[in-house]
């Protein structure tokens, strides 16, 4: 009996591949330090974005709740972009896919 | 403009202007600790990694190219906050983006010796060690001041109902 040919996977996690890469979105994400002030995240925040008072406060409290929190989102160069002004405020800020 | 105002350290006037009520001698030790960061021009020291985290956690080829551009331009906005500071260090009077100029090295200084110090959420009794208490102190003193620049910057923020 033939046995099977053995089929490699794709690689799924690969992000050499453009076109796939630049589709899926792009989650900007701040984590929790102890010791930027909440009233100073929350200004970042509002500043950068332009969030409301309510908005910012709200995702200020589960960053400091929570660890961390998903600030904004968007395509890769827009995730860059903005993880670049959040750490040029002194933000603890990184960036992942959002699946 | 109320009573209470006359003794914040920073109070916005309207027209992007805001009193300095801080004392120039502070913001001169401000200005000396900021240029004394400017010297350390090791990026790998561990206290300046705070300055410069990750953006691609899980992608440190990606994350290496990333850290080039930050980091150039980092230390380009901090030449720049320096320019403003050296400018400002004695003003009665200062817009929106100078105020924030100083409010960047501030903020950054924190980073710096809250790292060194190894601070945690909690509010802990001051280190026993001298030089630390010095550190601890200053460390502090910076938390004051940052408070009332937030304070005083968002206050000028414009309204939005993005809820």
């Amino acid at each position: 009996m033939a046995t099977p040919l053995e089929v490699q996977d794709p690689d799924l996690d690969s992000t050499t591949d453009e076109e796939t890469d630049t589709d899926r979105p792009w989650s900007v994400v701040v984590w929790n330090d102890p010791i930027n002030l909440i009233s100073y995240v929350s200004f970042v925040l509002r500043k950068l974005f332009g969030y409301s008072e309510a908005k910012a406060d709200r995702l200020t409290l589960c960053v400091h709740n929570n660890g961390r929190a998903i600030v904004a989102s968007g395509t890769r160069t827009d995730a860059e972009r903005d993880v670049h002004r959040l750490q040029s405020f002194g933000l603890w800020a990184t960036m992942e896919h959002n699946d | 403009m109320n009573l209470f105002r006359r003794f914040l350290p920073f109070a916005p006037l309207g027209n992007d202007e805001f009193a300095i009520n801080w004392d120039s001698a502070e913001r001169r030790f401000v200005l000396n600790l900021a240029e004394d960061l400017e010297t350390i021009d090791d990026l790998s020291n561990p206290v300046l990694r705070r300055l410069f985290p990750t953006a691609y956690p899980q992608d440190p080829e990606r994350d290496a190219g990333f850290q080039i551009f930050a980091r150039t331009a980092r230390l380009d906005q901090r030449s720049e906050q320096l320019k403003v500071l050296r400018e400002t260090v004695e003003a009665k009077t200062m817009t929106g983006e100078q105020l924030s100029a100083w409010m960047g090295i501030v903020n950054d200084l924190r980073l710096v010796l809250g790292t060194i110090l190894d601070v945690g959420e909690e509010d802990e009794p001051p280190p026993q060690d001298d030089e630390k208490a010095h550190t601890f102190d200053i460390y502090h003193r910076l938390s004051w001041v940052l408070t009332h620049m937030v304070d005083a910057l968002t206050r000028t923020l414009p309204e939005s109902d993005d809820d």
